[in-house]
C-alpha cells in the first residue's frame, strides 16, 4: 500500500509521521505542495491514500484533494491541520473519499486508526472473551475510558443478543452498592461504552431506556463462534477477573466435553 | 400595533384620555351652541377649507385602517383590535355631518339625517364590540347575563332614539345608552382589575373609545339642537388622527430604542466573552501541563505522546471558543473528560467523574461547564477522599432539562465566602444572556457542593455572532 504526505514545508516534524507509518506495512512518501510533481506520481503509481496539509503557499489542501480524485478512482484523502476543520466544511464528491482528518500534534493511534481503515475499508470489531476480556479494532485495542464500561460491554457480548436490562447489569456488576450509587455507576458505564464505541466509529449497541441491546453483525466474538461450534481456542478461562463469569463456565465446559 | 403602547403609564393614560375628551366634548358643544345662537353664516373659504380638510381625514382613515390591518399580519394579531377602532372611525367619518354635506352638498337635509341615525348604529356597534373584544383578549369572563343586559339596553336605547327622533328629542336615546356604556366601564374598572402585561392594548382601546363617545355625543348635541355646525366633526377627528399618528410615532421611537438596546447588550456580552476567553487561556496551566509532559516524556514516549494529543484538544476548543457562542452538550463533555485527564495527568490522586447521562440533544454556552469542575477539582478535595466524586448529571424533566454538576468534597459556605471565581461568574454571566438561565450553587462545609442549571423547554437560544 502506498501512502503519499502533502506538505509545503518538510520538517522535523514528519519524523514523527514517518516513524509511526513505518510500523505498518504501508509505504509512504513526502511531496512539496508542487501539483503536477504529485498529480504525475498519482497517475504512474498505484497510491491508496494522500495526507494533505490544508494550507500550503502553492495550492490549497481542499484543492489539490478535487483534483487528485479527479485523477485516481482508488485513492483516498486524509487531511492534516492544525485547524479545525470538519467534515461538514468540505464539498461533497471530497468528502466521499475523505477517510479523515488528522490534527496537528499528531495522535499516534488516530494515525494507525486511519491507515487500518484505508488498509482494510471497514473494519470489524474483534472480541477476545477467552481469558481476559479484550477488543480490538484491526490490531489496535479498542479504548475504554473506564474498567466497569469495558466489562459492561463484556457482560452484553456474554449476554449473546439477548437485551440487557439496567436491573440485570446492575445485580451483576455492583451487586454490592446500595441501589442510587449503583444506577449513577451503570449509567457512567452506559456513557462511556457509548463514546468508546463512537469513537472507534462503530454503531453496534442500541441504548435504550434502562436496557441496552446488540447488534451482532459488525462484531467478530470468540465465544459466539464456539458456541456455533467453529473453532475457538477455549482453554477454560472466560472473561477472567470478572465475578459473573463463573456462571458461564460450566456450561462452556460441558460444551468443550463434547 | 397593539403592543406598541407599552410605555405610556395606565393610570397617567387613563386620566389623560379622560381629561382630553371632556375638554373635546365641551369645546364641541360650545362651538355648536356659539354658532347656532350667532347664526353665523360661513364664508364661502371656510366651507371650501372644511371639504378639503374632511377628504383629507377620510384618506388618513382610510391609511390607519390599512396600516392596522396589514400590521395585524405581519407585526402582531392583537393588532386586530386597532384595525377594528380603525374601522368604526372609518365609518363614523362616512357618516359625518361634515362629509355628509362635503358629497351632498349643503342643503341635503335628508343625507344629515340618515348619517346622523347611521353614526348612531355605528356607535353602538362599535362599543359592543370592543367590549366583547375585551371581553374575549383578556379573558375577563363576563358573565352571559351581561350580554343580554348589553343588547337588551342597547335595543332599548335604539328604541327610544328611533321613536323620539322627529321630535328633535333623540338625545334622550343617546344619553340612555351612553349612561349603560358609563355604568358598563364603571363595572369593568370594580371588578376586573387589569394588571397584566396586555392592559397596554386595553388601554389603547379604550382611549380610541372615548374619542369615539365624545365625537358621536357632540354630534348628537349638534343633532338635538337641530344644527349641524359646520366643521365640528372635522375638528373633533383632528384629535383622533393626531393619537394615531403620535402612537405611530411612539412605536418608531420604541423600535429605536429596542435596536440600541440589543447592541449595547451586544456590546456588554462581547465584553464578558473577551473576559472569558482571557481567563479560560491561564498560563500557568498550560506551562504545568507542558512540565508534565516533559517528565511524561523521560518514562514513556507513547504517554508523551498522548498527553500532547490531550493538550492540544484542549487549547482547539479555546481556539474553537472565539468564534462560537453554543456548543452541543456533548462536545462539552468531551472537552471536560481532556479537561480531566490533563489534570490526573499532573496531579496525584486521581479525580473520579461519573456521567449520569439521561439526554445530550440541548447546547450551552461555550466553555460554560468547565469553571464549574475546574473548581470542584481546584477546591472540594475530592481526590483525597476515599470514595470521592464529582457527578455530571442531565435529567430530561416534564417542563425542560436539568444538569447537575456535583461533588462530595469539603464544600464551604457560600455566605463566607467572597463572590465566587471569576471563571464561574463569567460562566454564570454567559448562561444569563445567551439563555435566560441563572446556575445555582448550593453548598455547605463538609456536604460537597452542587451546581443546579435548569435549562426550561423551548428556552430560545439568543445568538450574536453568526459564523
Amino acid at each position: 500500500m502506498k501512502i503519499i504526505i502533502v506538505d509545503d514545508e518538510i520538517t522535523a516534524h514528519h519524523t514523527f509521521l514517518g516513524d509511526v507509518i513505518g510500523k505498518t506495512d504501508a509505504e509512504y512518501r513526502f511531496f512539496k505542495d508542487d501539483e503536477r510533481e504529485i498529480a504525475d506520481y498519482i497517475a504512474k503509481n498505484k497510491v491508496s491514500a494522500a495526507f494533505l496539509d490544508i494550507s500550503m503557499p502553492h495550492i490549497n489542501g481542499f484543492e489539490l484533494a478535487k483534483k487528485l480524485i479527479a485523477i485516481s478512482d482508488e485513492l483516498r484523502i486524509v487531511f492534516v491541520t492544525g485547524l479545525n476543520v470538519k467534515r461538514a466544511d468540505l464539498d461533497p464528491e471530497v468528502r466521499k473519499r475523505t477517510v479523515g482528518f488528522l490534527y496537528k500534534p499528531y495522535d499516534a493511534d488516530e494515525l494507525r486508526n486511519l491507515i487500518a481503515v484505508i488498509e482494510r475499508g471497514a473494519q470489524k470489531l474483534t472480541a477476545r472473551m477467552f481469558g481476559s476480556f479484550e477488543c480490538f479494532v484491526g490490531e489496535n485495542p479498542l479504548r475504554f475510558s473506564s474498567n466497569k464500561s469495558k466489562e459492561l460491554f463484556a457482560l452484553l457480548l456474554a449476554y449473546n443478543g439477548k437485551s440487557l436490562s439496567m436491573t440485570d447489569a446492575i445485580s451483576q456488576l455492583w451487586p454490592d452498592t446500595e441501589t442510587d450509587k449503583s444506577k449513577i455507576l451503570y449509567r457512567d458505564a452506559v456513557w462511556r461504552l457509548r463514546k468508546a464505541l463512537k469513537e472507534a466509529g462503530f454503531n453496534c449497541v442500541e441504548f435504550g431506556r434502562a436496557c441496552l441491546f446488540l447488534e451482532k453483525d459488525d462484531i467478530q466474538c470468540d465465544y459466539w463462534d464456539y458456541l456455533k461450534g467453529l473453532p475457538a481456542d477455549y482453554n477454560g478461562e472466560f472473561c477472567k477477573s470478572y465475578d459473573w463469569s463463573v456462571d458461564y463456565l460450566s456450561a462452556l465446559d460441558d460444551l468443550r466435553k463434547k | 400595533m397593539g403592543d406598541m403602547k407599552a410605555d405610556v403609564k395606565t393610570k397617567r393614560v387613563r386620566v389623560f384620555t379622560g381629561i382630553a375628551d371632556a375638554v373635546l366634548l365641551l369645546a364641541g358643544c360650545i362651538a355648536a351652541v356659539a354658532a347656532w345662537a350667532s347664526g353665523a353664516r360661513y364664508s364661502d373659504f371656510y366651507l371650501r377649507s372644511m371639504e378639503v380638510l374632511s377628504i383629507t381625514e377620510l384618506c388618513f382613515f382610510g391609511l390607519f385602517l390599512i396600516i392596522e390591518i396589514v400590521s395585524a399580519f405581519t407585526i402582531s394579531d392583537s393588532t386586530f383590535h386597532t384595525a377594528l377602532v380603525a374601522a368604526a372611525l372609518l365609518c363614523f367619518h362616512l357618516t359625518n355631518d361634515d362629509f355628509l354635506r362635503t358629497m351632498f352638498g349643503n342643503g341635503a337635509r335628508v343625507g344629515w339625517q340618515v348619517g346622523e341615525i347611521l353614526h348612531f348604529l355605528f356607535f353602538e356597534a362599535s362599543a359592543l364590540a370592543l367590549f366583547g373584544f375585551w371581553n374575549y383578549t383578556f379573558r375577563l369572563g363576563l358573565p352571559r347575563r351581561a350580554a343580554y343586559l348589553a343588547a337588551g339596553w342597547t335595543l332599548i336605547s335604539s328604541a327610544v332614539y328611533a321613536a323620539l327622533y322627529f321630535s328633535q328629542l333623540q338625545i334622550v336615546g343617546f344619553c340612555l345608552f351612553f349612561v349603560g356604556l358609563a355604568a358598563a366601564m364603571g363595572y369593568l374598572y370594580r371588578n376586573f382589575p387589569l394588571k397584566r402585561a396586555g392592559d397596554k392594548t386595553f388601554i389603547a382601546s379604550e382611549a380610541l373609545f372615548y374619542a369615539l363617545a365624545g365625537s358621536a355625543l357632540t354630534a348628537e348635541v349638534c343633532g338635538a339642537m337641530r344644527y349641524a355646525a359646520v366643521g365640528i366633526s372635522s375638528f373633533l377627528a383632528l384629535p383622533i388622527i393626531l393619537v394615531f399618528l403620535s402612537v405611530y410615532a411612539a412605536f418608531a421611537m420604541r423600535t429605536d430604542r429596542e435596536a440600541l438596546k440589543a447592541s449595547e447588550y451586544k456590546l456588554q456580552y462581547e465584553r464578558v466573552k473577551a473576559r472569558t476567553l482571557k481567563e479560560q487561556i491561564k498560563p500557568h496551566f498550560i506551562f504545568n501541563v507542558l512540565a508534565a509532559i516533559q517528565s511524561l516524556y523521560r518514562n514513556d514516549v507513547d504517554d508523551g505522546d498522548r498527553a500532547v494529543t490531550l493538550l492540544a484538544k484542549h487549547l482547539r476548543t479555546n481556539i474553537e471558543a472565539t468564534d462560537t457562542d453554543f456548543i452541543p452538550f456533548e462536545k462539552e463533555l468531551d472537552n471536560i473528560q481532556v479537561l480531566i485527564d490533563l489534570e490526573n495527568m499532573r496531579i496525584g490522586k486521581k479525580v473520579n467523574v461519573f456521567y449520569d447521562i439521561d439526554c445530550v440533544d440541548f447546547e450551552l454556552p461555550i466553555l460554560s461547564l468547565q469553571p464549574y469542575i475546574e473548581n470542584a477539582i481546584k477546591y472540594s478535595r475530592v481526590n483525597e477522599k476515599e470514595d470521592g466524586f464529582i457527578l455530571i448529571s442531565t435529567r430530561r424533566e416534564e417542563d425542560g432539562i436539568l444538569l447537575l454538576v456535583a461533588d462530595n468534597g469539603v464544600g464551604f459556605d457560600p455566605a463566607a465566602v467572597k463572590p465566587s471565581s471569576c471563571g464561574i461568574r463569567n460562566s454564570s454571566e454567559r448562561f444569563s444572556m445567551l439563555m435566560g438561565v441563572t446556575p445555582e450553587i448550593e453548598s455547605a462545609p463538609g456536604k460537597g457542593t452542587t451546581v443546579r442549571i435548569f435549562i426550561k423547554n423551548n428556552t430560545p437560544p439568543r445568538r450574536f455572532s453568526n459564523y
